[in-house]
């Protein structure tokens, strides 16, 4: 994950923070695709211990925000639905970051 | 869902792909044939017991990998495409490994036009160059990869190898022992775990089909 430029800060209201991001479901879930150029569904289910459904309905709410892309393809006759985080996902995701580490800062005084 | 750095978590999702075992087994395969087909050089085996099963065992070894890793490995855990960093990493690795082989392919070339020589025989030569290529292949796939046991294959390796130059040095042991000293230890070590490892691996990892309906919905 790129690091911070600049100090962190905080968001002006909790308006600000992205709630497609915020969600700790769905930071896990992005957090995975941060570190990888692509996974696919069986794979997120094992790393985040998520029911089917469960990571389905994440993954959906991540794509209607554009965050991710989907890929449904076959391997060896067996539907395979690959994921990926795009550019925008990876920017909500280091944006979202900087927010919550401005909150600590502010909530700490620093 | 445990919380890790994001470095932490991409290095445990790519040592993943070893927590099988498979690649152990393949290894040991690997060994335990070397180790054998010197063996039979000592013993004085004929071609035919030595050096063809040695190519059709090395072969098949890796036939069965790959599609172990397809049929038991992939519908398991999953497929993903690691980083573009990461690639760099793994293609760094293979370079080592094509530099290495190019010596010895060096040696062998220096050998059997005569400019090598020298009272160690180009076997030897050539397992010692294999020997280097084992530590240092074991040691950086444990490094970039993270999976710490291979240390434990090449410091065994080279205990093997080092233990077995001594023997041959100061006991009645005759040359070739060191290799198979060197190729043996590891391998010793390698089926057990291999095998615990698959073990573990399988129960774990019950075989998944890919999405599922989307039905629960999402806090």
């Amino acid at each position: 994950m790129p690091r911070r430029s600049t100090a962190p800060a905080a968001p002006d209201s909790f308006e600000e923070i992205d709630r497609a991001v915020h969600e700790p479901a769905r930071i896990w879930l992005m957090a995975n695709l941060m570190v990888l150029d692509e996974a696919d569904f069986t794979y997120l289910q094992n790393e985040t211990g998520m029911t089917r459904g469960n990571l389905g309905s994440h993954m959906a709410k991540l794509q209607t925000a554009g965050y991710v892309t989907v890929e449904k393809t076959y391997r060896e006759q067996t539907p395979r639905t690959v994921f990926a985080l795009t550019d925008t996902g990876r920017s909500a995701v280091i944006r979202w970051r900087d927010q919550m580490a401005g909150i600590v800062a502010m909530l700490s005084g620093s | 869902m445990t919380l890790m750095k994001t470095s932490t978590m991409e290095q445990k999702m790519w040592s993943r792909v070893f927590d099988d075992g498979l690649w152990d087994l393949y290894l040991w395969a690997v060994f335990f044939n070397v180790a054998i087909y010197m063996l039979g050089g000592e013993l004085d085996w004929s071609v035919a017991q030595t050096v063809i099963p040695f190519f059709v065992v090395l072969l098949g070894a890796h036939q069965l990998l790959m599609a172990a890793k397809r049929r038991i490995t992939a519908p398991r855990i999953g497929y993903f495409k690691p980083h573009k960093k990461r690639r760099t990493e793994i293609g760094a690795v293979g370079a080592i490994s094509v530099v290495v082989s190019i010596l010895m392919l060096a040696t062998t070339i220096l050998a059997v036009t005569g400019t090598f020589s020298g009272d160690i025989s180009l076997t030897l030569v050539l397992f010692g160059v294999l020997a280097l290529k084992m530590v240092v292949l074991f040691s950086l796939a444990a490094h970039f990869l993270g999976v710490t046991r291979f240390y434990v294959y090449a410091a065994l390796g080279a205990a093997g190898m080092v233990g077995g130059e001594i023997a041959v040095a100061t006991a009645d042991v005759a040359r070739g022992w060191d290799v198979i000293a060197m190729f043996g230890a590891p391998a010793i070590v390698m089926l057990p775990t291999g095998l615990v490892l698959l073990s573990r691996f399988l129960k774990a990892y019950p075989k998944a089909e890919d999405a599922g309906p989307e039905t629960e919905d999402a806090a």
